[in-house]
């Protein structure tokens, strides 16, 4: 502790660490002031637009339950109070899914529309600032460690006095990350705390969430501090250990997060949601002609032992539109279970990429823990879609269970439509979040492990 | 493995090469507690590798070098705990102050020193009252080198290396450091001074060694340099350039 605090001291007086605090807290600010006008706003339109949706639903006039079904609704995703750090795949993904009978439909109204220069600079939030510019500020805290003592002579007056080259690196490593933690930790839980209590929803678990979010960030940071040590200790100079942590960190987090991506694409194919579409259209188009439907009603009537309509016990129309429904959902389930099965693998596969830039693995344990990842995307579009079948299997039951003889319609009233509860979907528990996150830790955990493997025996040979 | 029984330094067989030439040649030396030995030679004869050697900042190819009976090679911060350097050129942070130095750097070598102890280290290598609150980077040679004989001071160290020690320091200072590794001596610390300053060596010396290409070729009793003799010594080992 005492050589932590020695180091602590030195680091003070020096006015690097104040000037890349002082960058790193603009730079954050300024993208999670934005990030969290976007969020305030979107939930405030959200909650809006949702109350007008609820009661455009409830005050709908007596109609038959089927058209109901058709008039529809819209629903929302309610978006991950820590978006606010890391926005993830939400402006890319669509935050609104018209609910409505027989279509699942795509979400839509996706924020990356609505975006401004910066966040096409690809710096809009405080992760990309941490993916990105937080490597550089971890750098140069640490690339002039042991080059710059060397360069000014210093190393060989500490070495030469008893210094132990272990507990010099040690102590020194545990002052810079103590630094990095508070220039990188400090501003994110600042932004992150109040901006998850004024978010915040029920079973989010925000607290926890924001406390692994940031230790990620930081544990991130010190994987480019150990780089920058490590590079320190070889170069004769500063200037030298500068300039080859510079080009690490370009290969690092720059080219190989495009090179790797493209790699995950080409190695992993996944569906895309034109074909899947264009199938499940495909599909469709053979169950709905007019002789497979008029060959479903006459096996109903079979079914039931009778040659009318009138003499059905419940309305042929209900229940055709009961079954039609089932084969719907089967193809759905199907050919949408394979879509997102496809992504999740690609997503799976990116993660595990993460062993070639720390960045990959840093980017998809960030978006997991801020809730802000794909996983959560699709329990949305999985839980529209429940909701939808939920009320198209009420307003079916509704015309199946009271048949009307001689072609009439049944017109229901409105205490159907309140029938319907409102959407309120959960989000993934944090234990599935973090279950989902295990394997980009580990590989961050994993850089950390090597680099600090590789940084003992250059340690051992420490010299002047 | 130990060597013998009251040697604090122990140099048996020492040989260096970098490359083609040989910096080192079997160079053999023993030095015990109190005894300050001063390495006399021409630039390039091994006076710093012979330095760099003993604090383990190179390994021999061949012999080997003990320091406390600790191999040098293969246990450098072992042998290192036991040893205090001042280099030719002392470098300093230059945003601490003297006494901030000194605390650090005797921190980094595990010892915790009061702020009234660093004083007294100071004020005992001769660095003005005024100076020790100074930041570093306005200090002079001189005064650099003063806090880094109070860094030596501190640590209180089994062996003292010093690699021209004397270099860039005035009379009055020069004077001063032979009278504080006199005392370091008088307290049992063994010195090796590498240097070519002939009148502080005859001052401080208890043995004088003459390195010559790597090989230690004349051990003279420093009794016995009077100005005749200095003045042969001079132009034998310094001023020829080394050529042997």
């Amino acid at each position: 502790m005492r050589r932590i605090a020695a180091e602590l001291a030195l680091l003070a007086r020096d006015p690097r660490p104040r000037w890349i605090a002082a960058v790193l807290v603009v730079l954050l600010a300024v993208a999670g002031l934005g990030t969290w006008r976007d969020a305030a706003r979107y939930q405030g339109e959200a909650e809006r637009i949702a109350a007008a949706e609820r009661e455009r639903w409830l005050s709908q006039d007596p109609k038959n339950p089927h058209s109901a079904d058709h008039y529809g609704l819209w629903v929302f995703r309610p978006s991950a109070p820590l978006a606010v750090l890391d926005p993830g795949t939400e402006p890319y993904t669509g935050r609104m899914v018209r609910v409505e009978a027989h279509l699942f439909n795509d979400a839509v109204y996706r924020a990356v529309q609505d975006a401004g220069p910066l966040a096409r600079a690809g710096l809009s939030s405080p992760a990309d600032i941490v993916q990105l510019v937080v490597p550089l500020a971890a750098i140069l805290l640490g690339f002039s460690a042991f080059a710059a003592d060397r360069e000014r002579g210093t190393l060989r007056l500490a070495l030469g006095n008893g210094a132990a080259p272990g507990r010099l690196f040690a102590g020194r490593f545990a002052a810079l990350l103590v630094a990095t933690a508070a220039v990188v930790g400090l501003p994110l839980l600042a932004l992150g705390g109040p901006a998850a209590a004024q978010l915040g929803a029920p079973g989010w678990q925000a607290g926890p969430r924001l406390l692994a979010w940031v230790a990620a960030q930081v544990a991130y940071a010190a994987a480019f501090l150990l780089l920058a040590m490590l590079l320190s200790l070889i170069a004769r100079t500063a200037r030298g250990a500068l300039a080859a942590s510079l080009v690490v960190w370009a290969v690092l987090c720059v080219a190989m997060p495009r090179l790797v991506t493209a790699g995950v694409e080409a190695a992993v194919p996944a569906p895309t949601y034109g074909e899947t579409r264009a199938r499940i259209e495909t599909t469709f188009r053979a169950h709905r002609t007019a002789e497979a439907s008029d060959s479903r009603a006459r096996e109903v009537l079979e079914r039931y032992g009778v040659q009318d309509p009138d003499e059905l016990p419940v309305d042929l129309r209900g229940l055709m539109m009961s079954e039609n429904e089932s084969h719907n959902v089967a193809v759905y389930d199907r050919e949408f279970g394979a879509f997102f099965a496809g992504l999740a693998a690609r997503d799976a596969a990116l993660a595990r990429a993460g062993l070639l830039s720390p960045r990959l693995a840093l980017q998809v344990l960030s978006q997991t823990l801020a809730g802000t990842d794909f996983a959560q995307h699709a329990h949305f579009v999985w839980a529209a879609e429940a909701y939808r079948r939920g009320i198209s299997e009420r307003m079916n039951a509704e015309i199946r269970d009271n048949p009307q003889r001689g072609g009439r319609l049944l017109i229901a009233d409105p205490a159907l439509w309140r029938a319907v509860p409102p959407f309120d979907p959960a989000p993934l528990p944090l234990a599935r979040s973090l279950a989902d996150a295990a394997v980009p830790a580990a590989i961050l955990a994993l850089w950390l492990a090597v680099l600090a493997g590789l940084a003992v025996p250059l340690v051992r040979r420490l010299t002047p | 493995m130990a060597g013998e029984s009251d040697a604090v330094l122990e140099i048996r067989g020492a040989t260096v090469r970098f490359g083609d030439r040989l910096a080192l040649d079997g160079l053999d030396l023993t030095l015990r507690a109190g005894e300050v030995f001063a390495l006399l030679g021409p630039n390039g004869a091994g006076k710093t590798t012979t330095v760099n050697l003993i604090l383990g900042f190179l390994r021999a190819d061949a012999g080997r070098v003990l320091v406390c009976g600790r191999d040098a090679g293969t246990e450098p911060v072992a042998a290192r705990a036991e040893t205090a350097t001042i280099p030719e050129q002392v470098a300093l942070y230059p945003n601490l102050t003297g006494l901030e130095n000194l605390r650090y750097l005797a921190t980094l070598a595990g010892l915790s020193l009061s702020r009234d102890a660093a004083r007294r280290h100071l004020d005992e290598a001769g660095l003005a009252a005024e100076a020790q609150g100074r930041a570093a980077a306005t200090y002079s040679k001189g005064m650099r080198q003063k806090v880094g004989v109070a860094v030596a001071l501190a640590r209180r160290a089994r062996l003292l290396l010093l690699d021209e020690p004397t270099s860039g320091l005035d009379p009055a200072a020069s004077a001063e450091f032979s009278g504080i590794v006199r005392a370091a001596a008088r307290r049992g610390t063994a010195v090796l001074m590498a240097t070519h300053d002939l009148y502080r060596v005859r001052e401080m010396a208890d043995r004088v060694g003459v390195l010559r290409a790597g090989r230690l070729v004349e051990e003279i009793d420093p009794g016995r340099l009077d100005h005749v003799a200095l003045e042969r010594l001079y132009l034998d080992t310094l001023a020829d350039g080394g050529a042997a």
